[in-house]
């Protein structure tokens, strides 16, 4: 039996937050202006150009047997097309937090292609490893608009995760 | 996908010439998925369908789907030779073994072999790729490998050093962000629930306690490559 992995996010108020398994394909996440693990409903809380989604709290979930996970890579395949307006922040956090529209945690610039070493932390280590049964840290993600950024539906964005394992 | 409210926008031009340049848009966008949904399937990243559950890969390799779905969406599976004669198989009926159930010390060979045919007048049709444990040389049938890999991979293991199995799947796994079902595009789109699997091995030997190895990285098409 081989790891099975399947996106995990991460919703709520910190203390009482809520983990929902989104599969690992599909509907998963969308960027919008309301906190919930529920992608089919950005129509109805649409990001004001010029302010921020709230932002999105990921992390990879692995079961199964296996003798170890790691070297954890995630990137942005595809960018939104056209981009005006539209940048997407991330980065890894160890420990987790009440989302929100601010841009406290989704800081950085997301790499756009394979970062070629772990970027995704597993117990607060960038060479940290599961070898049972668990979680990597929490991707946080993040949709920032300016005033530029176009009515209507983005195009669509793609993101990649890739790991090794043994 | 996202939604965004602005107060800026300017309402669309109706001239021939928009729609000229829409037509121009459209019919371009058609060739290159078209392009990149071939290039992506000749490298042997599988597309997959979220509502159908099918995957989408050439014709050559239908045959054998229902084997890669049956062994965890894997194009090649480890089979262990033992100097006994006895072999140790990657899937055993429905349960998966761990490379790390191979017995090194008993180990004679070890074999990538791919669950495609590679089109060849050999009797054995499946691309083999050996781990020779004892001279540490890996060798390949079929499949086209070139010159500097078949080089690289023929030099043998230092003598008198104890040596560990290399051997990891490397995993890569693409979403795209939903559209949604309220969304006025949403009739528009044909194949927008799709995901990308995107396998390979990295595969070989490692001097215990050292840097010094000789990796390769198999690709799902079959294509190899000199490891890190």
């Amino acid at each position: 039996m081989a790891a099975t992995f399947t996106w995990t996010q991460e919703y709520g108020a910190s203390g009482s937050s809520t983990k929902s398994d989104l599969g690992i394909s599909g509907n998963l996440f969308n960027f919008k202006n309301a906190d919930d693990a529920t992608a089919a409903n950005y129509t109805t809380y649409p990001v004001v150009a010029g302010t921020n989604s709230y932002d999105v709290w990921l992390l990879g979930k692995f079961t199964g047997s296996f003798n170890k996970v790691d070297n954890t890579q995630f990137w942005m395949s595809t960018d939104f097309s056209p981009n005006t307006g539209l940048t997407v922040q991330w980065s890894c956090q160890d420990a987790y937090q009440t989302p929100s529209t601010g841009d406290t945690y989704a800081s950085a610039a997301i790499p756009t292609a394979d970062p070629g070493s772990q970027n995704v932390s597993i117990t607060g280590d960038t060479t940290g490893c599961l070898e049972a049964s668990g979680y990597t840290d929490w991707i946080v993600l993040q949709l920032q608009t300016t005033t530029g950024a176009a009515a209507g539906d983005t195009s669509l964005a793609t993101f990649s995760l890739q790991y090794d394992e043994q | 996908m996202s939604k965004l409210n602005t107060i800026n926008g300017s309402p669309p031009e109706t001239t021939g010439e928009k729609v000229d340049s829409l037509i121009r848009r459209r019919e371009s966008a058609k060739f290159e998925l078209a392009k990149t949904t071939k290039q992506l399937l000749e490298a042997g990243v599988k597309l997959g369908h979220q509502e159908t559950g099918q995957i989408t890969c050439p014709a050559s390799f239908s045959p054998y789907l229902e084997q890669y779905e049956k062994y965890g969406n894997l194009e090649f599976l480890w089979e262990a030779k033992y100097k006994d004669g006895g072999t140790l198989n990657q899937w055993e009926g429905s349960v998966e073994h761990l490379w790390t159930d191979i017995d090194q010390k008993r180990l004679q060979e070890l074999r990538l072999i791919s669950l495609f045919d590679y089109p060849t007048t050999n009797q054995e049709k499946r691309q083999i790729i050996t781990l020779h444990w004892q001279t540490g040389i890996i060798s390949f049938l079929n499949g086209i490998i070139s010159q500097d890999i078949k080089t690289y991979c023929s030099t043998p293991r230092p003598k008198n050093k104890p040596i560990q199995l290399v051997l990891k799947k490397r995993l890569r796994r693409s979403f795209n962000t939903p559209i949604d079902e309220n969304s006025d595009l949403l009739p528009y789109f044909t194949s927008v629930d799709e995901f990308y699997l995107y396998n390979r091995w990295i595969f070989g030997w490692q001097v215990k306690g050292t840097k010094e190895k000789k990796v390769i990285i198999i690709n799902p098409n079959g294509e190899v490559e000199i490891g890190e």
